[in-house]
């Protein structure tokens, strides 16, 4: 399994604890004066926020990535640690951000990139703060990225992401386009498997959560049937199917959520 | 003083209990089944303090009152991060409704909420409890209970309803949650060092640890109290190891202390392995008593 999965996410790097320190300390520090921005709202229950530290325009302000060749936005000028870490790694970059994952915080099941251009690229992911219940979620096995590593993230295969646990969870991401310099880094890729976690099987009757609806919560059974995918092993299965299961005599919701499946598994949901 | 600035303070932050109370309101007011919501507790007589619980009454329309009970886990879980399904609440007094109890983590710290959900037809019950104090009523224009609502539909279904929920047997994994709430419990009595609740509540959770072991090891007695307790002859060494450790422990405590409490959450930890439960479910349950467990250090 962990050979598997080994294409899709690993530790290929190793970041010294006082490096991270650093980094966490001084974000924290500036934490409730960066231009943090909600963004992908239908994509997502709690609060997850992202922060632009580079990209193509170096304007803070767009969030929503694209390909192009990044450049610092104002926000990594407050953040000296962070950016002599980038520039340390002296990677490829397309787009770089920080992202803040409240507790109790989820994205739903998706793939990312399918929108870009065709030029090969990977994700990267720099735990800064977190704690274990902090997960990536694919369909069979979910991840703790823990502090200490680079990790690698292979967004065109099917994830989710969750804070399970109490704290705040802050991630450095990396899109950068394959170079020699990340082919390097690459070549000593591994997964420990003290962070992955299997997920039990489904176990989950769409039915019985009819009455939610019928007392004014909908919201919390849909909620409910998209968190199966960071719950439960899905295999070939998807969250969405679940809802489209849950709305099985309401045609136009069906075509609704069939929709969306299509547009965040297959088409890519722009982020 | 400039106390202007100290309530802008408070509204931007509010002490975590009124954060958790405004979000429960959010999540109820804004639904048709809901008459109205009462504080009580500590909060209610403005004497709260850190390891206050929250508590809430929900006065419920008797025509979904069980759909909402039902469900209370799930629309909860929504929005909170629980640690564990609502524990439905043995020690509240009767108000003809139920009680449950959920251990809610926020920023590093866990709260005790606890929900009473009462059906309409009951209350006039509001009048036993002590301080309730009114923060929501559903507007007059909102679609009011029918006679049928309130007399007679679900009336008779809510009382048999009741009936057995109080009665049913006690699962395993509801002993387990019994005994991460009422270690919770007794954190605070530690804390604000209230001695005969502490002693209380210390009983209760031997109770707890006994029904585990009697789940485990002899089912045919879960109902005879301490009689004949793990006194069969042939007992394996790892059980036997186990009685030792927990006899060891009541003999030591008459009164719960730090140490006491990590003495039976080891105990607790080591039941839950010996329960060969699924994996997610013994997770939880370790999980859960591990965050009690750091609450209890800070």
């Amino acid at each position: 399994m962990l050979k598997d999965l080994l294409g899709t996410v690993s530790q290929i790097s190793e970041v010294p604890e006082n490096n991270v320190h650093l980094m966490a300390t001084e974000v924290l520090f500036y934490d409730t004066s960066l231009p943090w921005k909600k963004s992908y709202l239908e994509h997502q229950s709690g609060d997850w926020r992202t922060l632009t530290l580079m990209n193509p325009s170096g304007k803070v302000a767009e969030n929503i990535i694209r390909d192009g060749f990044a450049v610092p936005t104002e926000a990594l000028t407050l953040l000296p640690q962070v950016d002599s870490f980038l520039k340390k790694l002296n990677l490829k970059y397309m787009w770089v951000r920080l992202a803040k994952l409240a507790p109790n915080g989820y994205l739903w099941e998706h793939t990312d990139y399918a929108e870009l251009n065709i030029e090969r690229r990977l994700r990267l992911h720099v735990p800064l703060v977190t704690n274990d219940k902090s997960i990536i979620s694919f369909p069979d096995v979910n991840v703790h990225l823990a502090k200490g590593f680079i990790w690698k993230l292979d967004p065109t295969c099917r994830h989710g992401a969750a804070n399970m646990g109490t704290s705040t969870r802050i991630h450095l991401i990396l899109d950068c386009y394959y170079d020699t310099q990340l082919e390097q880094i690459l070549k000593n890729e591994y997964l420990d498997p003290t962070f992955v976690y299997r997920k039990p099987i489904l176990d989950l009757e769409v039915a019985d959560l009819k009455n939610l609806k019928k007392i004014g919560h909908e919201k919390a059974a849909l909620a409910i049937l998209l968190k199966s995918f960071h719950r439960y092993a899905m295999g070939d299965q998807h969250s969405y199917d679940l809802i489209v299961e849950y709305f099985k005599e309401d045609s136009d919701q069906i075509q609704h959520w069939k929709k969306l499946k299509q547009y965040y598994i297959s088409g890519g949901i722009k982020a | 003083m400039n106390h202007v600035l100290l309530t802008d303070l408070l509204l931007k932050t509010p002490p975590t209990h009124f954060a958790i109370l405004d979000k429960l309101l959010d999540i109820f007011s804004g639904q048709s089944y809901l008459d109205s919501a009462y504080i009580r507790g500590s909060i209610a007589s403005n004497q709260y303090d850190r390891a206050s619980d929250v508590d809430l009454v929900l006065i419920i329309k008797d025509k979904e009152y069980l759909a909402v009970v039902e469900n209370l886990n799930i629309i909860l879980n929504e929005h909170f991060v629980t640690l564990r399904p609502g524990w439905l609440d043995k020690i509240v007094p009767d108000f003809g409704g139920l009680g449950f109890v959920y251990l809610v983590a926020d920023m590093n710290s866990v709260y005790q909420l606890d929900l009473y959900l009462m059906p309409l037809n009951s209350k006039s019950n509001l009048k036993k409890i002590p301080q309730s104090t009114l923060v929501f009523k559903a507007p007059i224009d909102s679609p009011p209970a029918t006679i049928d609502d309130e007399l007679t539909a679900g009336d008779f279904q809510i009382s048999s309803y009741l009936s057995c929920r109080k009665l049913q047997a006690t699962s395993f994994e509801e002993v387990c949650d019994e005994f991460l709430i009422i270690t919770y419990l007794i954190k605070k009595r530690i804390k604000r060092q209230q001695f005969f609740l502490n002693s209380s509540e210390t009983t209760l959770q031997w109770h707890s640890l006994r029904q585990m072991m009697r789940h485990l090891w002899e089912p045919h007695y879960l109902n005879y109290g301490w009689y004949h307790f793990l006194e069969t002859v042939d007992l394996p060494s790892s059980v036997l190891e186990i009685r030792n450790r927990f006899q060891q422990l009541i003999r030591t405590y008459s009164i719960s202390t730090t140490e006491s409490l990590r003495l039976s959450h080891q105990l607790f930890l080591d039941l839950v392995a010996m329960a060969e439960l699924p994996t997610n479910l013994e997770n939880s349950l370790k999980s859960a008593s591990t965050t009690i467990l750091r609450e209890l250090h800070d």
